[in-house]
């Protein structure tokens, strides 16, 4: 065990984090979770103001110190769309591989633990790729144990946040629980990922990771996208941010149609037949299946189904998952594309098999699952709520704001998972707002965002004549 | 339930015929500039009759008939100043129903603040109409293709930067004028959009001031906003009471871009066609307009866009040095300067075009205040501001989200951030060197009453740094705090003045009157004579002072009298 774990352990033992786990959350009554939660917020808030620099800064500079009080929660709280994008700015970049140094410079500014400045001589000058600089990141600090992960980058502009093994076992142990819970998930599907096995987008990654660490499914992961989604190719592929120079410009003119080409020629015809193979083979074998893919995956898989006439059969029990919005314009609505689906993945019954949407970011150590009724659940060990314009608190049972969340118990130890998401939602029954008349009708107890509610609101809206240029 | 106000104006005449008394009424409910439901407390409602475009055909013949009695040319004019002057009164008078009406619907219905509205109501006399008969007579010669000309019968100068390549600039050659045969419209269609108060007020003046041309005034039919359609007929109607020819001949309601017999029978009918509007907007009414133009085999219709735009402030480093003051009040420049720039940026809480995003500021030798001084008082002065002035009801979050964002780059060295968190307002020193997509998003971040303060060594740094990255077409205003006492317009100011306009600024002002343009000057790069006559492609720059250091105090006084 080194000094770092040392340390975590030390700080764990004696602290209420260190208490309880997270499945012990389902057992408490919603008074209680909320008192206990915002008792781990106060210690997790004090412990990282200590520690992470940047978190400090941020805070400190609304007038936060080190201990706080519950009417201090919502100045706690840093924007997922800037906390960790923050290095496009201060490197003046959004290619951290351009400046290396620099990157890892800010990369120990975000941590609440320091990275040891001798090594930061061993990190080059330059990289060919942010790939190659991520991976030597965590090949020089290989003793933290970091794996790093990145938003979807559609923009090119990807948040990139570190965790470490602590952190990921809590991620994979808080989806696996929220999986089991709230979309009846058990260890004995064949689990299909419409997703390369190589990516570092987190929801993807975390999710692959979360299926693979458990022993049962051995054998019975498939990852049907036959090509790694490295931050670079994502970003050229979708065409919003190239490289300067001629660098650019062959990444523009060549590349970027290149890729979106093999895309669409060669990886998601494959990737489609052998989904559909593999489905095939669970419907042949009797196999209960879960799928999970993104919203156009799923559809074309669906659309290729119906074209050949057969729906596919599963046994009961078979899920299909999806996660991740659109990112790019499309042409079908999500409820056209679930009615593809309902007529194209059946149960032996030919009932539609149920479809659960996942709600999460990459900077969440959690994720809010759809129950059979729609509802997107928070874990009970996420305390939730909701802000109003001016950044307020909304204090009724049921209201519609901007998500913020606080994961005390899942958030690692690395940064302080306190944020404002980008997302507006309807949330009923946050901590300490709790009436049991809105409970869910799937029965479950606690926060849930309502169905069809989440919209990203981060644009600003032209009010006047004032141009954005 | 208060009811709802009139969101248009429509002479006595249309009004009785036709609008019957089944004319179906649609109205909006607004609160803190947002939609609301009607009779949410708080709630202020709009209503407009639903025209059809059988109803806006008699409305332009009922107009048209008002037009051949209205009064003309320097007649016309002369009676529309002197009922501004009544009407400007009547909103600065503490007990007209004309102006309670407006400060109990206004704030709620736009979201902007009282006072804000109440400074705007009472600065009417700041638009001024002077000098607006001699940009309808004469020329503009050539020369003003070539270099400043100056403006008959007003302060500053003028100048056209061809389109068109070299073709363009051959056309500039020579003598004679830009301007071609006179074309006075005899129907123009505006189309006003966006919550900044008065943009379909703006288009009746300047469609009005046409008759200074000889002809009759056009007849008008404006496009209300449905994000603010209180103002203008609140104006207008006050007009009406004034002196009820002078509007005898306009007509402002609000329809649908979508409804298309209606905009097919305006716009088949306009000689010119006049939108301040979003560019999608404005996209849209092009291709209504070239596709009446095929339909109806007629030559191109005059089309005037005002797209959104942004513009910035320019402090010289003249105007920072140590120890010069108002000589009336004592009071040092710096502040003098920090309060103007300050009030060009926080007015209509930069919704407006020309709200100022950035201020640049140049440095200067040890007898100057620095930059980051300049950026001291500026925060000092919002600060006033945001007491005497308050900022509307926007989310505090956007504030809230840049300071953050600013606050974290503070680990650059490169930026400060003056203000607090709590703070209605934003004021950051930042001099990180910023690329063109850098470049973008600070202006885009300076909305709400967030500015950035960047030194830069040399005033001809801001067109040749900065304003060339940004797309020309959508740069409007440069507010400036420059000049000497007594100095006039150096060639320094005017060689700082080409090279703005060059990259697309159309209109220089001095501090302090960036929120209130005079009609008579270049808006969006059209001048008044735009409005009668065709000419080259290409845009105007005005600087609208001569003086600037005196106009700079001046303007100071005027807002010192008004108890700001």
């Amino acid at each position: 065990m080194d000094a770092v774990q040392e340390i975590t352990k030390y700080e764990k033992d004696r602290t209420i984090q260190g208490k309880y786990g997270l499945a012990d959350f389902w057992e408490m009554r919603p008074e209680r979770r909320a008192a206990v939660l915002l008792r781990a917020i106060q210690e997790g808030h004090a412990w990282h103001f200590e520690r992470n620099p940047a978190y400090r800064q941020a805070v400190s500079a609304r007038g936060v110190r080190a201990q706080i009080a519950e009417e201090d929660l919502p100045r706690i709280l840093r924007q997922t769309s800037q906390t960790f994008k923050s290095y496009i700015e201060i490197l003046g970049t959004p290619f951290p591989q351009d400046k290396p140094r620099e990157f890892v410079e800010w990369l120990d500014e975000q941590l609440s633990v320091r990275l040891p400045r001798e090594r930061f001589g061993r990190i080059q000058r330059r990289y060919r790729s942010l790939e190659a600089l991520l991976a030597d990141i965590e090949a020089v600090f290989g003793d933290f144990q970091f794996e790093i992960s990145t938003s979807s980058g559609t923009s090119g502009k990807s948040t990139i946040l570190v965790r470490d093994r602590e952190a990921i076992d809590k991620t994979v142990e808080s989806l696996y629980l929220s999986f089991q819970r709230y979309m009846g998930m058990q260890a004995d599907h064949r689990v299909i990922f419409i997703m390369p096995k190589e990516t570092r987008i987190a929801m993807a990654r975390f999710t692959g990771f979360c299926i693979e660490r458990l022993e049962t499914f051995n054998g019975r992961v498939h990852y049907t996208i036959p090509f790694p989604a490295r931050p670079d190719q994502v970003r050229i592929r979708a065409g919003r941010t190239f490289r300067d120079g001629w660098a650019g410009q062959i990444e523009r003119r060549l590349w970027h149609p290149l890729i979106n080409w093999a895309n669409e020629r060669y990886a998601t015809p494959r990737s489609t037949r052998e989904t559909l193979r593999l489905l095939r083979a669970a419907e042949a074998a009797g196999e209960k299946a879960l799928l999970f893919g993104g919203w156009v995956h799923l559809h074309s898989l669906a659309r290729e189904v119906l074209a050949g006439g057969h729906p596919i059969q599963l046994p009961p029990g078979s899920l299909l998952g999806t996660g991740g919005g659109f990112k790019e314009v499309y042409a079908f609505t999500p409820a056209q594309i679930r009615g593809d689906l309902a007529l194209a993945l059946q149960d032996v019954q030919g009932q539609p098999l149920p479809f659960h949407d996942v709600y999460g970011m990459a900077e969440s150590n959690w994720a809010a699952m759809q129950c059979r009724e729609g509802s997107y659940h928070i874990p009970p060990w996420v305390y939730a709520l909701t802000l109003d314009e001016d950044d307020n608190p909304q204090m009724a049972t049921e209201a519609t704001g901007l998500l913020a969340f606080y994961d005390p118990f899942g958030g690692g130890r690395l940064f302080p998972g306190f944020f404002k998401s980008a997302d507006q939602v309807r949330l009923v029954n946050p901590p300490g707002r709790y009436d049991p008349a809105l409970d869910c009708a799937c029965g479950e107890v606690g926060a849930y965002i309502a169905q069809g509610s989440i919209q990203r609101v981060d644009l600003m809206e032209e009010a006047g004549c004032a141009a954005q240029v | 339930m208060t009811p709802p106000v009139d969101g248009f104006w429509l002479p006595r005449e249309v009004r009785e015929i036709a609008m019957g008394p089944d004319t179906h009424f649609q109205a909006l409910s607004f609160k803190d500039g947002r939609p609301c439901e009607e009779g949410e407390a708080g709630a202020v409602s709009a209503r407009w009759p639903q025209l059809s475009a059988a109803a806006w055909r008699r409305t332009l013949e009922i107009l048209n008939d008002n037009r051949r009695r209205a009064p003309r040319g320097d007649a016309f004019w002369g009676r529309l100043s002197a009922a501004l002057e009544v009407v400007g009164r009547r909103f600065a008078s503490p007990g007209d129903p004309i102006r309670k009406t407006a400060l109990e619907s206004l704030p709620g219905y736009s979201g902007y603040s009282e006072a804000m509205i109440r400074l705007t109501l009472e600065g009417l006399d700041l638009m001024s109409l002077e000098g607006m008969a001699a940009r309808f007579r004469g020329t503009i010669p050539k020369e003003a293709a070539r270099g400043w000309v100056s403006i008959e019968g007003l302060p500053g100068r003028l100048r056209f930067y061809a389109k068109g390549g070299w073709l363009g600039k051959l056309g500039g050659l020579g003598r004679g004028s830009l301007f071609g045969e006179l074309e006075a419209p005899g129907i123009i269609v505006g189309y006003g959009a966006g919550n900044v108060p008065g943009a379909a007020l703006l288009i009746v003046l300047l469609g009005l001031a046409t008759t200074l041309s000889g002809e009759a005034p056009p007849v008008m039919v404006i496009k209300n906003s449905r994000r603010e359609p209180i103002f203008s007929p609140l104006v207008l109607s006050a007009l009406a009471e004034a002196d009820p020819e002078l509007v005898s001949t306009v007509a402002v309601s609000i329809w649908d871009y979508e409804e298309t017999d209606i905009q097919e029978t305006l716009i088949g009918e306009a000689d010119l066609v006049v939108a301040a509007a979003s560019d999608e907007t404005i996209g849209q009414i092009r291709s209504q307009i070239a596709a009446a133009d095929r339909r109806l085999s007629r030559p191109p219709t005059r089309f005037h866009a005002h797209g959104h735009k942004v513009s910035f402030s320019a402090i010289g480093a003249e105007t920072l040095v140590q120890g010069l003051a108002d000589p009336t009040s004592g009071r040092p420049l710096i502040e003098i300067a920090a309060l103007l720039a300050g009030l060009d940026s926080v007015f209509w809480d930069q919704h407006g075009c020309l709200s100022s995003r950035i201020h640049f500021v140049e440095r200067g030798d040890g007898a100057c205040h620095t930059p980051m001084e300049y950026a001291q008082q500026l925060e000092a002065q919002l600060r006033l501001l945001a007491a005497h002035l308050p900022r509307g009801a926007w989310p505090l979050s956007q504030i809230h989200d840049r300071f953050d964002r600013y606050k974290s780059l503070e680990s650059t060295g490169q930026v400060k951030v003056l203000s607090g968190y709590d703070d209605e307002f934003l004021v950051a020193f930042d001099q990180r060197p910023l690329d063109a997509p850098a470049l973008s998003r600070a202006v885009n971040d300076c909305q709400g009453r967030a500015i950035l303060v960047r030194p830069v060594d040399d005033l001809m740094e801001v067109p040749g740094k900065f304003l060339r990255s940004l797309p020309s077409a959508n740069l409007q205003s440069l507010s400036v705090a420059t000049g000497e006492p007594g100095g006039g317009l150096t060639e320094r100011i005017l060689k700082f003045g080409e090279a703005c306009g060059r990259c697309g600024v159309t209109a220089m002002r001095s501090v302090g009157r960036g929120a209130f343009p005079q009609l008579a000057y270049s808006w969006d790069g059209l001048i008044p004579m735009d409005l009668v006559r065709r000419r080259a492609e290409g845009y105007f720059t005005s600087i609208e002072f001569d003086s600037p250091y005196e106009q700079i105090l001046d303007t100071y006084h005027k807002f010192q009298g008004r108890g700001n």
